[in-house]
């Protein structure tokens, strides 16, 4: 059981990471960028400085619901589900923040943003079903936004989490009605939640203060000693050109930024005077990279069953790959991988229904032209499923059913399902599925192709925080991931071998760069990946034969030292796949389904006030330990002290401590111990 | 079952917070002419300080005179604040207001009276629409008990002679009829004009229309514009004389089973009577030319020790207020007093700590490596001072204002017993918008009340408070059940 199974629900609506980009290059990390608090002209400031980790929803609404193949609602009179807003929430945010947190596992690794402390409520009131959302990253991040004009950057992306929602809380007392769906659900130990993210707008309002309109500010009246001394500002900058020089000197983003640095420079009486001919003369046009306000994007979901001994972020489902097609490219015809991305599906037989159903999710495989345009009618044209009985030859593919991929409600009702029942005679369900589009140079491609052989494998959990020394089973030094793989849907015959390997240094660094995550951010080494023996995959037996469908692969890690200097420990990247290569040979995997592991150092690498004012400075919302007489003073040392301690699961927990390595955060507890060790009354 | 609110005479509380010095009053532009014996204990005026005449203090009440538990007019919010002294008198005149006896003769009193409703937490985990009702004396127990800040952290103080162990504070919201009307009618698609909490008679005119033509509502107290309360309480022997420096309330509070040192199990539904004080209160509203609202929080004097501070004496000579020695254990007076949150033993750097948190269904849990148990508490930010900008002109006005207040109130008024901590606004009354200007605060730069935001005393309220001109802003806005039937009553409950 699982979303892609019945019953289920789809939803959409808007979330937001609000992610602080102050942590987005290692650079940040030394402090030497920092010669005093408010002297930001050697820091990378990207899109949001002073983001707030927050991710959350907004006008998310269940829109359908599917019971069976036959059998669904799509109002509220059917099933009062319908309608119902899909709340973030979190028990332990305070009452400003109403959902869970989004945080990057290294500044070497930004392509698995993971969200912490999440709840999920589904309805209210008498109508309602709540529960702890899984925390996990985000996976098959792809480029969605296609068009000659899509953003380049990761705003044309689309990706989404995989998870489960538990600690379930029901609440199904309509009155009037009560929700078939909820009934459906009530008993289950978890639901199977599945949530596409796109279209995420990450083009602040900028404020430029260089000579000209700095210049223009005084003509129009700002005092000259308020120019002088927003000076500083000319010398700051969001991102750096590939030679390290930066780009756009004195263009500050967001309004939130641009207040609070101007703030540190003049008083409020000089802000209040004179902030809208300032701001009159700075404001530069926006450029939103999407519809969607800044820092928001769109969210497709859908939440099914999750069977008792599920895997909590794999889904037992059959693939489409990518393959590769004709296109014009500067105007000549060459091969290029196909514009659609890979895509789950199942085949099944339900009873009382005649024949097979065949329930695709699309909702992370289709193109658009930019972000949030819809889709790529031109690169796909006519789309259909295909059967493939002859492998990923198109000539001898069966066209079984028409997508209608342009229909209203194809995302906002359905989440980009598509279900079909068919009835003939192939054996659907050995048989390989596919994608034919036309539109690329006018004839059928093949857009998605299943593996020939209908193999398909991919980790269950793929981020990793080790540390050397310790025992901790979520954070220790030993640790292990589960590679499931599927047959057709079905588990591969036990001892099917699975590889492991680890990426060299070389290959990490082209990976990571290559990242949507990554691009266009400055900072990353070529020593990532370092020392390569500091983690170690199945004590070097990397070869591991599947037992029901799994292949178990312990990690073990020793210390690796601080080869990045001023960035704790190191993070390292594992590919994985099948052995034998009568399987290997020509199976298509996405290029992120990967393992990233951060190992940290055995030992803190700073001391105590160094470090948390280290952290002061690369996460804005711990503005509190900015100053060190703050981080010495006894005011919050409790509160930091139980924010550090508290359970990772926990909203509490972040966005603080994912970037403290246990020694650190030991080292931190106890210092703070000392500090709060009353002395003798005299 | 009818709530009784008590408002008890009491003379002689525990050591002020406050040594009163005989002086004149000769406040700058507002000159105080006191008469009588309370004008010889009141510090004499600073430049800073904030000062009311006895007589300008008479016309806040009703009957115009300063009477024993005399019922205080709500101050005109439709009238512009000219100074910071301003601001901290409106916030004074709006907490005595809000802790009168509401006039129907059954000790009622005014913030649960026909004039507020109370905003209850019904169960569910996000609020749902958290039931507008007037009826918290009859199905108000007290369930709330997390603070505001990340982390729904819960405060339990120590035992004393007031308090039994193990006594956890509660918290309750309050809104008057003019910000449930104009929530209510924002609902129903009404007040498209108004994006902001009203601060003009023309938008007042609005509302009170709205409730008189669908509610058959009339506002009481109108005036006084939008007005948001909150207020803590905590399990008190009514017995004890220490009782009687208090606003009590008898309710029912949850009954919690302890587990383990660790937990504490509330089954959901079991209650126990108790008698709960008003240990603290914030008092917020709008007022003409500050749509972002005020924000003011008194407490009870008896609560916790303030940190070191600094103010202005009659001879605008610096003087330190010194509550702490360098060990960080209590020194002069504040040794002597019996502070109900910190004990005569205790040392400030194991103060505020965050020892428990409360889930969804109301069981308590204690933070790692912590147990279940009372956390001693002072405040950090005496007035609300900023920790890297001390401002003891603040001070020094707040001190004052408190002074001159406290000791005008009649004797045997209970309300002496309970001083403003602090307010802030910001000077150019916005809300802190992403496209507005920012926000500027003025007043108290770090205002916290030691029995609400125990443990996030380094934020001003602006720091959580913003983002949108209703929602943002007042964070119960969008978690309120519309009004649904006509509220006509008057009589009292």
């Amino acid at each position: 059981m699982s979303y892609l199974d019945y019953p289920r629900i789809h939803f959409s609506g808007q979330f937001q990471a609000d992610p602080s980009t102050i942590n987005n290059t290692p650079n940040n990390y030394n402090p030497a960028v920092y010669p005093e608090p408010n002297d930001l002209g050697e820091v990378e400031l990207y899109w949001a400085p002073l983001g707030t980790s927050t991710f959350q929803f907004k006008e998310c609404v269940v829109s359908r619901v599917d019971y069976s193949p036959t059998e669904s609602a799509t109002t509220s009179q059917a099933d009062p589900i319908i309608g119902q807003t899909v709340s973030s929430v979190n028990n332990g945010g305070g009452s400003k923040l109403v959902g869970g947190v989004i945080v990057d596992l290294d500044p070497a690794q930004q392509n698995v943003s993971e969200v912490w402390g999440l709840e999920i409520q589904i309805g209210r009131g008498d109508t309602m079903i709540h529960g702890q959302f899984t925390a996990i990253s985000f996976n098959a991040i792809w480029q969605q936004g296609q068009g000659p004009t899509t953003p380049r950057s990761s705003a044309s992306g689309s990706a989404f989490y995989q998870s489960q929602l538990t600690d379930l809380t029901v609440n199904n007392k309509n009155s009037t009605k009560t929700s078939r769906f909820l009934t459906d659900v009530a008993n289950k130990e978890a639901l199977s939640i599945n949530m596409v993210v796109n279209a995420h707008n990450n083009s602040p309002d900028t404020y430029l203060f260089d000579t000209d309109t700095m210049n223009q500010m005084e003509a129009e009246g700002v005092a000259p000693a308020i120019i002088a001394k927003l000076d500083p500002l000319k010398s700051m900058f969001m991102n750096r050109d590939n030679d390290g020089v930066p780009k756009s000197l004195g263009l500050l983003p967001t309004k939130k930024f641009t207040d609070f640095i101007m703030l540190e420079f003049i008083s409020k009486e000089e802000y209040n005077s004179s902030y809208k001919t300032i701001y009159d003369c700075a404001t530069q046009d926006p450029n939103p990279s999407t519809n969607c306000e800044f820092t928001w994007g769109r969210i497709y979901g859908t939440v099914g069953e999750a069977a008792a001994d599920e895997s909590s972020y794999f889904v037992a489902s059959r693939m489409m790959n990518q393959t590769q097609v004709e296109a014009l490219s500067k105007g000549e015809i060459k091969q290029k991988t196909s514009p659609c991305f890979f895509t789950p599906f199942k085949v099944e037989k339900i009873d009382g229904v005649d024949g097979v159903t065949i329930i695709i999710n699309l909702g992370n495989a289709l193109p658009t032209d930019t972000p949030d345009t819809g889709f790529f009618k031109a690169v796909l044209g006519k789309l259909q499923l295909v059967a493939l009985p002859g492998g990923n030859d198109i000539k001898n593919s069966v066209s079984l059913a028409e997508i209608d991929y342009l229909e209203d409600g194809f995302m906002s009702e359905n989440a980009g399902f598509f279900t079909f029942t068919y009835t003939g005679n192939l054996d659907l369900t050995t048989t390989p599925l596919g994608l034919v589009g036309n539109g690329l140079l006018d004839k059928d491609q093949l857009l998605l192709a299943e593996d020939p052989q209908g193999y398909y494998l991919r980790a269950d959990q793929f981020v990793y925080r080790m540390n050397p020394g310790n025992s901790s089973p979520e954070l220790g030094e030993n640790n292990s991931t589960s590679i499931h793989a599927m047959k057709f849907g079905v588990p591969v015959p036990d001892n099917t071998e699975i590889k492991m390997s680890m990426m060299s240094s070389a290959v990490a660094l082209k990976y990571t760069l290559g990242t949507l995550g990554e691009q266009g951010t400055q900072g990353v080494q070529s020593n990532i990946s370092t020392p390569q023996d500091a983690l170690v995959i199945n004590n070097g037996t990397t070869v591991v034969k599947t037992k029901g469908g799994v292949a178990l692969f312990d990690l073990s890690c020793t210390a690796p030292g601080n080869p990045r200097d001023y960035v704790n420990g190191q993070v390292y990247f594992l590919n994985y796949g099948f052995y034998d290569s009568a399987i290997s040979t020509g199976y298509v995997q996405d290029a992120n389904d990967i393992v990233s592991v951060q190992v940290y150092d055995a030992t803190p690498k700073d001391k105590t006030v160094e470090t948390l004012q280290k952290f002061g400075r690369i996460y804005k919302v711990m503005n509190f330990l900015t100053k060190e007489e703050n981080i010495v003073s006894i005011n919050y040392r409790n509160l930091i002290s139980t924010y550090l301690n508290s359970p990772i699961s926990t909203i509490k927990h972040m966005p603080v401590t994912r970037d403290l390595s246990l020694a650190e955060l030991t080292e931190i507890t106890n210092q703070i111990d000392v500090w709060n060790t009353p002395t003798p009354r005299n | 079952m009818k709530y009784k609110i008590n408002i008890t005479l009491f003379l002689a509380l525990c050591a002020l917070i406050f040594t009163f010095q005989s002086c004149e009053a000769t406040a700058e532009g507002d000159t105080a002419e006191l008469e009588g014996t309370e004008s010889e204990n009141l510090d004499p005026a600073s430049t800073y300080a904030c000062t009311i005449t006895q007589s300008d203090f008479a016309k806040w009440f009703e009957t115009k005179a300063i009477t024993d538990r005399g019922m205080v007019n709500a101050a005109n919010s439709l009238k512009e604040l000219n100074s910071d002294c301003d601001v901290y008198k409106w916030s004074w005149q709006m907490f005595l207001w809000a802790t009168s006896p509401a006039g129907t003769g059954n000790g009622d009193i005014v913030f649960n009276s026909d004039s507020f409703f109370d905003l209850l937490e019904d169960g569910t985990l996000v609020q749902e629409g958290g039931k507008m009702t007037r009826t918290m004396a009859r199905t108000g127990n007290f369930k709330r008990t997390a603070q505001a800040g990340l982390g729904n952290f819960v405060f339990m103080c120590d035992s004393s002679k007031l308090t039994p162990k193990g006594a956890i504070l509660y918290y309750a919201i309050h809104v008057n009829d003019v910000y449930a009307y104009f929530n209510t009618g924002k609902q129903m698609g009404k007040f498209t004009d108004l994006d902001q909490f009203p601060t003009t008679q023309k938008e007042l005119t609005q509302i009170v229309k709205y409730a008189e033509d669908n509610f058959e509502a009339k506002i009481l107290d109108s005036l006084a514009l939008t007005m948001e309360l909150k207020t803590s309480w905590v399990k008190i022997d009514p017995n004890a004389a220490e009782a009687k420096s208090y606003i009590t309330m008898k309710s029912e509070i949850p009954k919690y089973t302890k587990v383990t040192d660790q937990q504490l199990l509330w089954d959901g539904t079991s209650f126990e009577k108790a008698t709960m004080a008003l240990v603290g209160m914030h008092v917020t509203g709008s007022t003409f030319g500050h749509p972002e609202m005020i924000w003011a929080t008194f407490e009870h004097k008896g609560n916790v020790p303030m940190a070191n501070y600094k103010y202005y004496d009659s001879g605008d000579k610096l003087v330190s207020q010194t509550n702490f020695d360098d060990n960080g254990y209590l020194t002069g007076d504040a040794a002597t007093t019996n502070w109900l949150f910190f004990g005569k033993d205790a040392n400030r750097v194991q103060a505020n700590d965050p020892r428990m948190s409360v889930d969804a269904n109301g069981n308590i849990t204690a933070e790692a490596r912590k147990t279940i148990g009372a956390t001693q508490v002072y405040l950090t930010q005496p007035f609300g001072e900023a920790m890297n900008n001390p401002n003891a002109k603040t001070n020094t006005a707040i001190r004052t204002i408190n002074e001159y207040i406290t000791s005008l109130l009649a004797e045997g008024d209970v309300r002496k017993n309970y001083i403003m901590i602090g307010a802030t606004w910001t000077s150019n009354g916005v809300q802190g918008l992403p496209d507005g200007p920012a926000a500027i605060v003025e007043g108290s730069q770090q205002l916290a009340n030691s029995s609400m935001e125990t443990f996030f005393q380094k934020d001003n309220c602006f720091s959580c408070h913003y983002g949108g001109k209703l929602a943002g802003l007042s964070h119960i806005w969008s978690k309120m059940g519309k009004l649904t039937e006509p509220t006509t009553k008057t009589t009292p409950y």
